[in-house]
Formats: C-alpha cells, sequence, structure tokens
C-alpha cells in the first residue's frame, strides 16, 4: 500500500492505493465520491468518465499512483452545489435522463468538449461521446442536451 | 377528463433528474452500510457437470475470508426465479447453489471478505472437480426424444399450444402456401449497471435486501421460500435501477448475498462484473421457429401455422411465462381468422432466458413480418400494402378470443411511416440499385407489431397505493412499482397533480419498499403507465373528495362546483389553498387526511407501431449501414410526451442492435 494525494475537484486528498489500484476504485472506494460509476472496468462503457488535465479520460483505464499532481474532475466537481451547471440543467432540459447510470460520465465528455470547443457541431458531439454507452435512451436526447448546453453556455458569456 | 389539462399531455422530465446529473442518486453499488463485506461469484467454466468436489481451503486461509458459500453449506431448496405471487406455479429448476451445473456461467460459489480484491482473490483459490456431462447448445437437439436430459423429466419444459379457426382446412383454399424457418439470437440487456445485491441478515433475524429489482414483491416471495421466512421478516427495497429492460425482473444475485450475510452476520454488498453479469445473470431467449403461411393472389393472408423452439437456457426461469404470453400476442394484429400456435421451450446448455423488452415479441413478430416483406416479393407487390391488406381494423375482434382490438391504428401507423421515411422513392433507389447490380445495394424494409399492457387476464393485474397530505398540504405517496429510467412514477406525479391541482414539486414518493408499500404485481408488460397511473388516479380522486369535504366547510358552499387548481380549491371567486386544508384537518379535525386504493386492471389495452427501414448493404463485405428510420406508434393518450420518445428511441436503439449485430 502507498498513500497518493490526488488533487480532485479542487481538493487535495490522499487516500491509501495498491500499486495497481484505478482511479475508479480510488475514487469510489478510497474517498467516497461514488457519482463516477462502475459498468465495465474494461474501458469499454464511459461510465466512469472523468476529466484529468482537460481530457477526458476513462477512470478504470488509469492508475491512481500515476496522478499526482494531475488536476482531476468529477461529476461531483460540475456545478457548485447549490445550483446545476449548464450542462446539467441542458441534460434535464433535454431528457437526456432515463435510467441515470450512464449520465455522470457522459456530462463529464461533454464538460471535456465544450471547455475546449464552445460550439460542437453533432459530428464532434458524437465524437466526443463515442467512449460512453447509453442502453435507455438511443443517444438522440443526449446530442441535443449537449447541444444546448453548449447555447447556454454561449449566453452566459455574452452576459458576463 | 372532459376538461383542459395542465400537467398531463405536457413533456416533463424524469422526477429525479436532479440528482442523476449530479451524480447524487444513490444506486446499490453506491451503497455502504457498517461492518459490510464484499461478495464475489465463483462461476462455472465447465457447460455440463455435477460438481464432484469443491475446495476452499486455500481460499478460507487468505485473510479478511469470512465466509465461501456452495451447494454444501446452503438450502437446498428449488425455486423459480420469475415467480411472482404465492400461486403462481412455474417449473422450480434453480436453486442458489446447484450440485450440477448446466452452462458456462453457472453458480458454483461465492466469497465474502473484507474487501472486493480480497474476494476476488480468495474466488481464484477455489478448486473445482467435475463429472462431465453430455453438453447441448442446439435447441432442436435438445427437445429430440434420445436428447441427454440437463432436469430431471427431460429437456422440453412445455408444450403450449393455441388456434383459431381451422388453419389446416384454411391451407386448401389458399393459392400460395409458403413455409420458412427463422432464427433469433440470444441477446444481454447490457443495462450500464451491472447486477448488485446488498443484503442484511440483522440480529433479530430480520433479512433486508436492497437490488435494483424490477420485482421488490415478487423476490421477497422467493426470499421467503428459498429462507423459510414470513414475510414481515424480508424487506426488499429498490432504491434506483441503472437500467434494466427485463434482465432484473428475476431473482439472480439476491439470494447469494443473503446467505452470506446470515453465515458471517454482517451486511454484504455482491456487485457482478460485467462478465458475470453477461455470462451468469439473463439473455432473451433465442428462438428457432417454422411460419406456414397460406395467402391468395391478391395478398390476403387466409392461414398461418406458427411453430417456435424458445432456448431457455439451463434453467426454466420465464419459459412458460413468455411462451404463454406469445400464444395470445401472435393472433393480435391481423385480421387473420386461421391460426394456430405451438411453442417448445427447451432446456439447452446455455445461458438462462428471462424476460428482456418485448417479452416473446420480437421472436414472432419478426418471423410474422419477414414473411410478409418475402410474401410480398414473390407476388411482385409492395410490402406495405400487404400489411395495409391484413392487419386488423379498429374495433375489430380477436380470432382467438372475440376480445376487442379497441382503437386499433396500426394501419394508421403504417401509412404515416410509409409518408416519413418516403417510401416510395426509397423503394425505387433499391430497385435500382439491384438493375445496376452495385456493390452497396439499397434495402428498404418494414414490420408490424402490436403489445398488450398489463397483465390481465394471465395473473392478478394489482397495484395499490397510499396517499397522505403532510400537515402544510404537501403530498406523499407510495408505490410498490419500480421506475427503471422509464419514468413511470413520474407519469403518476403528473396524474396526481392533475387530479388535485397540486403543483409537481409539492408532491413526492417513497417506491419500491415492500414494508412501506401496498402489494404490486411487477415492473414489466408495460403496465406502470396502465395499471399504476390507474392507481394513482383512483387514489388521487379519493384524496380530492376528501379535501373537498373540507373545503366545503371553510368555504360554506356546495361540493358540485369546486375546482383544484394553482395549490387551492376554488369556488367562483372564493377559495382556499392546502396549507389551510390541511391546517383544518389536523388541528380542527385532529385526523390526517390519507387515504389508499388497491386496483386490478379489466382489461389490457393494446398499442402498435409501424417501423421502416433503409438500409445499405455491402454485397462484398455483408456490412449493413442504416440510412434512415421511420417509427410510428398508436399510443392512446399520451401523459408525458417526453416519455413515450424517450422510450421509442431507446427502443428503437435496442433493436438495431438486435438486428444487426448477431451473435
Amino acid at each position: 500500500m502507498e498513500i497518493v494525494k490526488l488533487n480532485v475537484n479542487g481538493c487535495v486528498r490522499e487516500t491509501p492505493v495498491e500499486h495497481n489500484r484505478t482511479l475508479l476504485r480510488a475514487l469510489r472506494e478510497g474517498l467516497g465520491l461514488t457519482g463516477t460509476k462502475c459498468g465495465c472496468e474494461t474501458g469499454d462503457c464511459g461510465a466512469c468518465m472523468v476529466i484529468i488535465d482537460g481530457e477526458a479520460v476513462r477512470s478504470c483505464l488509469v492508475r491512481a499512483v500515476n496522478l499526482e499532481g494531475k488536476e482531476i474532475t468529477t461529476i461531483e466537481g460540475v456545478g457548485d452545489g447549490e445550483h446545476l451547471s449548464p450542462i446539467q440543467e441542458a441534460f434535464i432540459e433535454a431528457g437526456a435522463v432515463q435510467c441515470g447510470f450512464c449520465i455522470p460520465g457522459m456530462i463529464m465528455s461533454a464538460k471535456a468538449l465544450l471547455d475546449k470547443n464552445p460550439s460542437p457541431n453533432e459530428e464532434e458531439i458524437r465524437g466526443a461521446i463515442d467512449h460512453n454507452l447509453c442502453r435507455c435512451t438511443g443517444y438522440e436526447n443526449i446530442v441535443k442536451a449537449i447541444l444546448l448546453a453548449a447555447e447556454k453556455m454561449r449566453k452566459e458569456r455574452q452576459n458576463g | 377528463m372532459g376538461r383542459d389539462l395542465n400537467v398531463v399531455g405536457k413533456a416533463k422530465p424524469i422526477s429525479d433528474a436532479a440528482l442523476k446529473v449530479t451524480g447524487r442518486k444513490i444506486y446499490v453499488d453506491d451503497m455502504v452500510l457498517p461492518g459490510m463485506l464484499y461478495a464475489r461469484l465463483l462461476l462455472s467454466d465447465c457447460p455440463h457437470g455435477k460438481i464432484k468436489s469443491i475446495d476452499t481451503t486455500e481460499a478460507m486461509k487468505l485473510p479478511g475470508v469470512k465466509a465461501i458459500a456452495t451447494c454444501f453449506n446452503t438450502p437446498k431448496v428449488k425455486y423459480n426465479s420469475a415467480m411472482r405471487f404465492i400461486e403462481n406455479k412455474l417449473p422450480d429448476t434453480e436453486m442458489i447453489f446447484s450440485d450440477t451445473v448446466r452452462f458456462v456461467g453457472d453458480r458454483v460459489a461465492a466469497v465474502a471478505a473484507e474487501s472486493p480484491d480480497i474476494a476476488k482473490k480468495a474466488v481464484s483459490l477455489i478448486k473445482v472437480e467435475y463429472e462431465k456431462l453430455p453438453v447441448i447448445t442446439d435447441p432442436e437437439e435438445a427437445a429430440k426424444p434420445d436428447a441427454y436430459p440437463i432436469h430431471d423429466g427431460g429437456n422440453i419444459v412445455g408444450d403450449v399450444r393455441a388456434k383459431a379457426g381451422d388453419s389446416e382446412k384454411a391451407f386448401e383454399d389458399c393459392d400460395y402456401v409458403f413455409e420458412d424457418r427463422y432464427t433469433t439470437q440470444a441477446v444481454h440487456h447490457a443495462a450500464i449497471e451491472p447486477h448488485v445485491a446488498l443484503a442484511d441478515w440483522g440480529a433479530d433475524g430480520k433479512l433486508t435486501v436492497w437490488s435494483p429489482c424490477q420485482n421488490t414483491f415478487g423476490f421477497r416471495v422467493i426470499m421467503g421460500r428459498i429462507f423459510d421466512l414470513p414475510y414481515n421478516k424480508i424487506r426488499m427495497i429498490s432504491p434506483a435501477i441503472g437500467g434494466a429492460f427485463g434482465g432484473k425482473l428475476e431473482v439472480t444475485v439476491e439470494p447469494v448475498a443473503a446467505i452470506l450475510s446470515k453465515m458471517t452476520g454482517r451486511p454484504v454488498k455482491l456487485t457482478c462484473s460485467r462478465k458475470d453479469c453477461i455470462l451468469s445473470t439473463r439473455v432473451r431467449h433465442p428462438s428457432v421457429s417454422y411460419v406456414k403461411t397460406g395467402f391468395m393472389k391478391d395478398g390476403t393472408i387466409k392461414a398461418v401455422d406458427f411453430k417456435i423452439y424458445l432456448n431457455t437456457g439451463a434453467y426454466a426461469s420465464s419459459a412458460m411465462n413468455v411462451s404463454g404470453a406469445m400464444s395470445h400476442k401472435v393472433f393480435k394484429a391481423y385480421k387473420i381468422k386461421d391460426m394456430s400456435f405451438e411453442c417448445i421451450p427447451v432446456y439447452t446448455n446455455t445461458p438462462v432466458a428471462s424476460a428482456m423488452r418485448g417479452f416473446g415479441s420480437p421472436q414472432q413478430f419478426f418471423p410474422v413480418s419477414s414473411m410478409i416483406n418475402e410474401i410480398a416479393n414473390i407476388l411482385g407487390m409492395d410490402p406495405s400494402e400487404l400489411f395495409l391488406k391484413n392487419l386488423a381494423d379498429p374495433y375489430e375482434k380477436a380470432c382467438c378470443d372475440g376480445e376487442s382490438f379497441g382503437n386499433f391504428r396500426l394501419k394508421d401507423c403504417v401509412i404515416k411511416g410509409r409518408e416519413l421515411i418516403g417510401w416510395d422513392e426509397a423503394v425505387k433507389e433499391m430497385r435500382e440499385s439491384a438493375d445496376k447490380k452495385s456493390r452497396f445495394r439499397i434495402g428498404v424494409g418494414v414490420a408490424c407489431g402490436s403489445h398488450g399492457t398489463s397483465m390481465f387476464p394471465f395473473m392478478p393485474d394489482v397495484t395499490g397505493i397510499t396517499m397522505k397530505m403532510n400537515e402544510d398540504g404537501t403530498i406523499v405517496f407510495t408505490t410498490g412499482t419500480s421506475d427503471m429510467g422509464n419514468g413511470s412514477v413520474t407519469t403518476w406525479c403528473m396524474m396526481i397533480s392533475e387530479v388535485l391541482g397540486i403543483p409537481l414539486d409539492n408532491i413526492s414518493y417513497i417506491k419500491t419498499d415492500t414494508d412501506a408499500a401496498m402489494s404490486d404485481l411487477v415492473a414489466y408488460a408495460s403496465r406502470g403507465t396502465y395499471t399504476s397511473g390507474h392507481a394513482a388516479l383512483k387514489t388521487a380522486e379519493i384524496m380530492r373528495d376528501k379535501i373537498a369535504d373540507i373545503a366545503v366547510k371553510l368555504l360554506e358552499v356546495d361540493k358540485e362546483e369546486l375546482r383544484f387548481a394553482d395549490n387551492r380549491v376554488y369556488f367562483k371567486d372564493k377559495s382556499v389553498d392546502m396549507t389551510e386544508i390541511a391546517v383544518y384537518a389536523g388541528e380542527t379535525l385532529q385526523e390526517d387526511l390519507s387515504c389508499s386504493y388497491m386496483f386490478h386492471s379489466t382489461e389490457g389495452p393494446m398499442s402498435s407501431g409501424a417501423h421502416f427501414a433503409k438500409v445499405s448493404v455491402d454485397t462484398e463485405t455483408g456490412e449493413v449501414k442504416l440510412l434512415d428510420y421511420a417509427a410510428v406508434h398508436d399510443v392512446g393518450k399520451v401523459v408525458n410526451p417526453m416519455g413515450v420518445s424517450g422510450q421509442l428511441e431507446g427502443g428503437i436503439s435496442m433493436g438495431l442492435g438486435y438486428a444487426l449485430c448477431k451473435a
């Protein structure tokens, strides 16, 4: 076991991990951050998506010990705790939420995209969620949600 | 209701969406109880064998391992994981752990340990010896009289037959008779949330199990039978479901978590790996069907014989339920009066089949629709015209039982769908690509299906709702029906809001807790909106009546002309708000405003849909690309348009995977 310092949602926390412990397990079991979901642990479903230094990463595919010094954002870091972010509001309004299990991962992929590309087209959106599986919605409303989120974020920037 | 609707009919996001988009919705795998252990399964890698020995010595020595359950130290009670209620008679072929494994993925043992990693390591240290037995994977082979019996009594689970008219005689009068064989493959539900159960066998002998199950009451019946516990000593709770589609309708890992909790005296959480889910939980029944159709030159279909082998896998589970459902659904879309149906569910040494979205419908609508497309080809007719010629009209009577189809608008769906996809143009493109012998050929197809709602008249289709008004006029209700993301609870909230004139935000609920809720049959058969919606409606009407009794006292008016809106009760220009009503009830009358209602269905209304697809097929590689798709459904009164379109889009996506990704 070793103690690793992880910067998660702007807060540096220590947690003991084995050398091969994934970030997913460290988040859920070590830090009690259960918003990031475990769907497969083989990198296939994307339910475990987080953002590391601005990139969307499947947390089941990376080791916690390799992430000291990196900035990790999870679903718990989206919104300010009291208010929903535009992305979260958009997912609700567009009817993109059914069972909800894929949603944290989807939102992280959406956020990683929109933070870099504020006006994506549908093809770019579908590319950004290519590693996220959803079994409920058929993806239609998820794509609409991300387009709506982009619009909301543009308006927010315009209004200062 | 005979008036304008303010809530029903308007798009509403699912009621717990804010929890889900913030990661704060608690699913069972997110739960941690004090002292909780983690469990892991050992699954068979032998497709069929008698267990000679299970050596757990090395595994038990591993620090942190607290118990290992096998067939040698667990109840030998046989059950059927699809059982719904006490008198539900189904073949009992399953055990928590059997001394015989019947498919790769069958349960052999389970370890409870201080951490998931220790449990996983311990599983790898368990040594199992099998006496191998013959393996059969093909259902037609398994159905032969000399096939090795996978269960006592042979491999035929049942033989479900139904008929209408006399198809044998009708074939004689047909211009043509066409026969073909169709197969459908197994599909895994692949809900993004893996199967999981958290069991706490308390020191007081009360067993509480949290499971993302669709059927808390049915699960309680089964757990009661396995562990010989009265129902007040079993509490099944389904706090959230991360997708199910029928795959969480049957008991899978719940008894395993429960027995480990009993053995250790601690809560035990068993989360399946994705591989364990795919192998050892449930799949859709694969099938082999033989369809014989007699038709006339003008395309009128006169007779159909439909025989289907349903591969139920290693255990009976839903075999009789699905085959029973198919035996009436098959008759309910067409005008055809002379039909016969036979379904033979068969055991094989393959994963266990179960309920899955449609519950036997794809396995019969696919062959019938395919056959109609083929017949259209033979006759040189447009397949959509052939459907229109043979689909039932509104209020026609079903040939099998004389029940009315109701306002059945499937033909209208075909006409609308044709228009949406640009059918004539698409057919022209198909013919042109065939004439040119292009590498990439355009293909077009049309298929139709119908679906009943509720389990009437096959099971007691019941559900109850209790409702109370808090002291401030807000409402809480309880329900036993699950919401697996399909938004069923949201539709009930909308109905209650409509009836009581109370805002949606003022309505909360407790769901799927067998200690809190009245009985519910189960969340399947598309009964959430219809059956539970009726219960919600009736309960709200009873509550409205109680509120009205108080309003007339406070307003000193007649009951008949009261209007409920904006969280108030109006009589012309006088009104009183719900808080005043509740305060009067509690402080003056010294009573809670509460009520309950148990609804049982007395009919099973039908819905239907017509789907059109345009594809491109690479004739060199066989790759199929979907170019365009149109689906039109007759769904009756829409309560929540966002919910309906979400379900249809998701269902189409799932169906496309089923069609285009053959295992």
